[in-house]
């Protein structure tokens, strides 16, 4: 026998594999668990960012900002919409920067109730909303326009210009000629189709074209929408918008048969138009039908405006 | 045979200690998790009540709330023909969703077809059993009332709670 060898009994030899596996799955847990209390972090920093979006939301105001949002480190948040369902679902996931990875994105956060247009990926330390009153003919809900890049708005309407200095969105800037835009801002353009446009507005078309997308068609307030968010996103929020009004005309049209049995028909001329007009938002098949519908909606609201009395819903 | 006896004694010492270890470090991260789970719990209902808080606040300008002429009015009529609706289940994040006619006072009623107007709650949302204590808030509630001939607001409150976590 060499006695100057290693002598490696049973007993280390065990040791050494027990104490090999327990370290491995000491390890393997840590892992895991730290990437489950990040999700957990994400997840949290979403809901937080859902919570600071209701009172954005709220108010009978036409639109209304606030300070932008500020993030402990540089975010990302994923902006997600789907059109199924009764209202469809508007959900938020929120990534953050982690030295120099990202982290794997948190749990969405869903909700029915809101519609948030944005490009399906915003990223920034800052992140800046506005809400606008969004109606046909009657108030269907509070849009929310977010956005992380710089934006130069090139000859824009003065209804568009005043409402963006009244809001006082102070990383839109305004412009004559594009050239004098910041490199990195998106470029809308209002006048012009400059290769040099991210977004081309045509006012009389009511259409946006992001570059290289199809156009998207928007009625009113929803000309935000259609400049600051993704075109899939646009056309998915409109059906849920539309979704909702539909729904809205309905409990009117609801409304408006419980006052007239109560009052000997006060209202009743208006369901007819109501039930109409719920179909044709219920049908819409993407915002290039937003036009008839809104038509729908004025004939709609000049018979209510003749009306004297029982009006069932505010101007 | 006596050394075979001896090593299998230090391999069965050896098992145990490491069980033992085993054991402890599991019990460590079991009081951990359950610590941890517990203030996650306390965060989730902490977001939950700020929502529900941030709802109530914003209720009346809902659209299906709303009453048209007074901003933070609710309409009544819009409530009522609303708690049929069940395409609106789950619409909002509530377990819990009631307004209450408090002035004038009235027997104490929850509205159907036959008595409204001349009741006294309106039950939107009734999920479950326990959703913790709801949150309220004093609102102007108008509608039209067929014995006045038109429109007349009342003070009501509104009550929300969203789920408690088990």
């Amino acid at each position: 026998m060499n006695k100057r060898g290693v002598e490696f009994s049973f007993g280390w030899l065990f040791a050494l594999v027990v104490g090999a596996v327990i370290i491995f799955l000491a390890i393997y847990a840590a892992i895991k668990f730290i990437g489950s209390e990040k999700s957990v972090q994400e997840t949290e920093s979403a809901k937080q960012l859902e919570s600071i979006l209701i009172p954005i939301e709220t108010g009978t105001e036409e639109g209304k900002s606030t300070a932008p949002i500020i993030f402990p480190a540089e975010t990302r948040v994923y902006n997600e919409c789907n059109s199924e369902g009764n209202f469809g679902e508007q959900s938020i996931r929120v990534s953050t920067l982690f030295g120099k990875k990202w982290q794997e994105q948190g749990l969405p956060v869903v909700s029915y109730n809101k519609y948030i247009f944005s490009p399906d990926l915003m990223q920034s330390k800052e992140m800046y909303v506005f809400s606008k009153q969004f109606k046909m003919p009657f108030k269907a809900a509070n849009i929310l326009i977010m956005w992380s890049d710089k934006y130069c708005f090139e000859n824009p309407s003065n209804e568009i210009e005043k409402e963006i200095e009244e809001l006082k969105l102070n990383n839109v800037n305004i412009t004559d000629d594009i050239t004098t835009c910041d490199k990195k801002s998106r470029k809308v353009c209002f006048a012009s189709e400059s290769p040099m446009c991210d977004v081309v507005v045509n006012t009389r078309a009511n259409s946006a074209t992001w570059k290289g997308k199809q156009p998207v068609y928007y009625e009113g307030s929803l000309i935000y929408g259609a400049i600051f968010s993704e075109p899939e996103i646009y056309e998915c929020q409109i059906k849920r918008l539309m979704k909702r009004a539909s729904e809205l005309a309905l409990l009117y049209n609801s409304k408006s048969e419980l006052i007239a049995s109560e009052s000997g028909g006060c209202s009743s001329d208006l369901q007819g138009e109501l039930k109409s007009l719920a179909a044709a938002e219920m049908q819409i098949n993407n915002s290039a039908d937003l036009r008839n519908i809104n038509l729908l909606a004025e004939e709609l609201n000049e018979k209510q405006k003749a009306m004297t009395s029982c009006k069932i819903w505010g101007d | 045979m006596k050394k075979i006896k001896k090593g299998q004694t230090k391999i069965q010492e050896m098992a145990f200690v490491l069980i033992a270890i085993v054991i402890f470090f599991s019990m460590v991260a079991l009081v951990y998790f359950s610590i941890r789970l517990s203030s996650l719990k306390g965060d989730a209902e902490t977001q939950r009540e700020q929502s529900t808080k941030e709802i109530i606040r914003k209720l009346s300008d809902i659209p299906e709330f709303s009453w048209a002429d007074c901003s933070g009015c609710i309409d009544m009529d819009k409530v009522f023909v609303l708690k049929g609706k069940s395409s609106y289940n789950n619409f909002w994040a509530l377990d819990y969703l009631a307004i209450e006619k408090i002035y004038p006072n009235r027997t104490k009623s929850e509205c159907t077809n036959a008595n409204y107007p001349e009741c006294t709650t309106i039950i939107l949302i009734n999920k479950t059993g326990s959703y913790g204590s709801p949150t309220g808030a004093f609102v102007s509630l108008c509608g039209y009332y067929k014995e006045y001939g038109g429109i007349r607001c009342e003070l009501g409150k509104i009550y929300a709670s969203a789920k408690e976590i088990q």
